[in-house]
């Protein structure tokens, strides 16, 4: 069920007043009917795929009191693998079984050895990198003793398949998001509020923002040899909006539903192309993802401790798999490389923490070096891109190449102008918009200071911006197939 | 919580009024509407693109109507035939005739190549049975509400806006031309020509079928709009499969898209492919004279 359709119009209010009306009693009932509406939720894509969410609740719950009781380590350790086995055989059969099946055969044959292989129609789980990470981190906590393991297996199957987030994250942690439900929620008017109003600038962002863009970004991506220069420029640069617009719209109306029902779930994204340097925006990109190798992968590898070598082993490992956690494809190894290559330089020299804060804090508008640094942080961005929307590393490099022609110079052919500007436009204003609210947790949180009218009507021209201005081709949302 | 729920209500029934509003501005689509209010038995129809625009049956004998739509596709041209047809619009022996663009052998059936603005097939949601409409969804078939208070919200908007409707008007013959041109080449090699071609042969055969009499048209452009092209760009990509089709078919088929009466006539052409409500007058006595004298030939009428 994807949020801009239909069929989530009439789920989420229909589980809201369930829950909040007959439900509301009892904790327990409470979390049963999140788990039935979450797979109810996840079932309407493909019912058949439960049976694998289920199968990693109950591994991942049954190895988490396991290791409660056991104390030799050579056994917590084969518990421990055994989850990390069951649930990335899992991630790796469905997701990357063709890709290095389709490799091998070409590696072979290019040393001449003709291999028969037949590579699976295989169906890609919605969301299984989301919570096939979701669940690992529970067990590797548990592991490390950083949390205690649950009991409660329904509170622990809504952890697992929590509707909001279950496809697309953010990637909880269970120490965040597991302890809320065991605790009593009761309805708080200023939390529904601004999580409706979370909700709604996630449409935005997605029906207005991401899909219009993604117009443009298809078209001219998919035609690509038949555009000059600077129609492909802008098609990096609307695949750069489309992309942020898209994902984190799912995280906000993932975190603006949450808040409906009494959850917090950490912020994912926190205007990222507004980031100084390529190491700030890996702090404001996918903020959820980007922790999780943090803390299950960098830090484990020794992080940025020790040589110049171990740094950039542990980079380039970090953004590699990174890279290819988004999907089987070289494009988005490259994507990673890419990434790592801007970043090296900042970790090598100690200035990967030197933005941390916001930028501008206190002042209206940037210094010439902050817009500076701004500006070349998002062409870096937006040059990575392109790697990353390209069909295939031939498509990109071409792209690329005809991209930094002489026709760059011209106007943009082969594109409508009328409809281009007036996207631009609206890319433009949301700019503004995040802009003046940069430093909330998401940028219309910015109008919580005005009076209750001001707030609706402001809410109500959003809305009726969104209805004149949406686009109703109705695309899914892209991280559905990570 | 009561009070969440009845704020909420508010907006969202403040937003479906003001929806409502803008979609009670819908004027049906042309061609809905003129398929919609027929009464009366069609003798002679015109399908195609917005060439078709160029026939006026005002003063034609015969009981005549336009079912050509701006843009128009073969594979539409077949189903508004089919649709006709079923319905009992069209009378026993009814002239079709088919107006034929340059480009036309290259589109897709639901014109893609007009993204961003996919609603080329909105109109025919509003009337042709889904099993007609190519690649049919409920999800597009369910927007369209959304799309019909989008268009008249854009319709709102360009009503006010006098300084671009004065610029589009301004553009020379040639200007006009030059422009056109390109875009209707890159449309010319949009899509496959063998699937349009079979479309048009469907529609030929569908015709004859039910024994009305298929009738194969160019109407007139502009010198600066042919120059364009060039010979041998129109008979690769137009000339030589219409002669196919007139050879295999027998068909009847006037071009007049070189016809030194119009083309270097400024005076008949609203844009460089497209003739003024003058030219339209003038075309059309002509071209339904030259029809009669077909169907004394081929003793259709005495």
């Amino acid at each position: 069920m994807f949020f801009n359709s239909l069929e989530f119009a009439i789920f989420l209010p229909t589980v809201f007043l369930l829950y909040w009306f007959v439900f509301q009693k009892n904790i327990k009932l409470q979390n049963s009917l999140i788990v039935f509406a979450s797979y109810f939720f996840y079932g309407w894509w493909d019912w058949r795929f439960l049976s694998l969410i289920m199968f990693s609740t109950v591994i991942d719950y049954l190895v988490g009191n396991k290791l409660r009781t056991e104390q030799q380590k050579p056994k917590r350790k084969m518990l421990l693998w055994t989850s990390i086995i069951v649930n990335l055989g899992f991630l790796g059969f469905f997701k990357y079984y063709n890709f290095f099946l389709e490799n091998f055969v070409d590696a072979f044959s290019f040393f001449g050895m003709q291999i028969n292989s037949n590579s699976l129609n295989i169906i890609l789980p919605v969301g299984i990198s989301f919570y096939t990470f979701q669940t690992l981190s529970y067990t590797i906590d548990v592991y490390n003793k950083k949390i205690e393991p649950t009991k409660d297996f329904i509170a622990f199957s809504a952890f697992v398949c929590f509707f909001p987030q279950l496809v697309a994250g953010p990637i909880e942690r269970a120490a965040n998001l597991l302890p809320q439900f065991y605790k009593e929620r009761n309805f708080d008017y200023q939390k529904a509020f601004d999580g409706m109003r979370q909700i709604l600038w996630g449409f935005f962002k997605k029906v207005v923002i991401a899909d219009n863009c993604a117009v443009f970004a298809n078209q001219i991506f998919n035609n690509s040899f038949d555009m000059n220069g600077s129609a492909l420029v802008l098609g990096a640069i609307f695949f750069t909006f489309q992309i942020y617009g898209d994902f984190s719209g799912y995280s906000d109306i993932a975190i603006g539903t949450s808040r409906l029902f009494g959850f917090n779930l950490k912020q994912n994204f926190a205007t990222p192309y507004f980031s100084r340097d390529i190491a700030e925006f890996w702090r404001r990109w996918h903020i959820s993802l980007s922790t999780w190798f943090r803390d299950y992968l960098y830090i484990p590898l020794g992080g940025s401790r020790g040589g110049t070598w171990i740094k950039v082993r542990n980079t380039f490992a970090i953004f590699l798999v990174s890279g290819f956690w988004h999907g089987a494809n070289w494009t988005f190894i490259v994507w990673g490389a890419l990434n790592a290559i801007y970043f090296l330089p900042l970790l090598l020299t100690n200035n990967n923490r030197k933005n941390l804060g916001v930028v501008a804090q206190g002042r209206l508008l940037p210094s010439f070096s902050e817009l500076f640094a701004m500006l070349t942080t998002f062409m870096l961005t937006v040059f990575a891109w392109i790697f990353f929307r390209a069909n295939n590393i031939d498509h990109a490099i071409n792209y690329i190449f005809s991209m930094l022609s002489l026709s760059i110079f011209e106007m943009p052919n082969n594109i409508e102008i009328r409809q281009t500007l007036i996207t631009i436009i609206f890319v433009l204003f949301f700019l503004l918009i995040e802009w003046v609210g940069r430093n909330n947790q998401y940028a219309l949180q910015v109008i919580k200071s005005k009076s209750t009218l001001m707030q609706y009507l402001i809410i109500y021209v959003l809305l009726l911006v969104i209805m004149l201005f949406m686009n109703t081709g109705q695309q899914e949302f892209i991280y559905f197939q990570f | 919580m009561k009070k969440f729920i009845l704020e909420t209500s508010i907006v969202i029934i403040l937003i479906c009024v003001s929806g409502f509003f803008l979609y009670q501005l819908d004027a049906p689509s042309q061609l809905a509407n003129r398929i919609n209010t027929i009464d009366s038995k069609l003798e002679m129809i015109n399908l195609g693109s917005s060439h078709g625009n160029n026939f006026d049956y005002s003063n034609c004998v015969l009981n005549g109507e336009r079912i050509n739509k701006e843009g128009n596709t073969l594979y539409y041209d077949l189903q508004n035939y089919i649709y006709l047809n079923k319905k009992k619009y069209l009378s026993k022996n009814a002239i079709v005739i088919i107006p034929v663009s340059y480009y036309v052998f290259g589109l897709d059936e639901n014109r893609t190549d007009r993204s961003p603005d996919d609603s080329f097939v909105n109109d025919y949601y509003h009337y042709l049975p889904e099993e007609q409409i190519f690649s049919y969804s409920e999800k597009k078939k369910s927007s369209l509400m959304i799309f019909t208070i989008q268009k008249n919200f854009y319709n709102l908007i360009e009503s006010v806006n006098i300084i671009k409707k004065k610029k589009s008007t301004n553009l020379s013959l040639k200007e006009h031309a030059n422009s056109r041109v390109i875009n209707h080449k890159r449309l010319a090699g949009y899509s496959s020509k063998q699937k349009n071609i079979d479309y048009l042969e469907s529609l030929i055969k569908e015709i004859y079928k039910n024994k009305h009499l298929p009738i194969l048209v160019t109407t007139p452009y502009h010198s600066s709009y042919n120059n364009n092209f060039g010979k041998k760009w129109l008979d690769e990509n137009y000339f030589n499969f219409i002669k196919y089709l007139k050879e295999r078919y027998n068909l009847s088929y006037f071009d007049y898209s070189h016809d030194v009466r119009f083309c270097f006539n400024d005076n008949y052409f609203y844009n460089s492919d497209h003739l003024n409500n003058k030219g339209k007058s003038v075309f059309s006595s002509i071209i339904f004279d030259d029809i009669e004298e077909v169907l004394l030939s081929q003793k259709i009428i005495q």
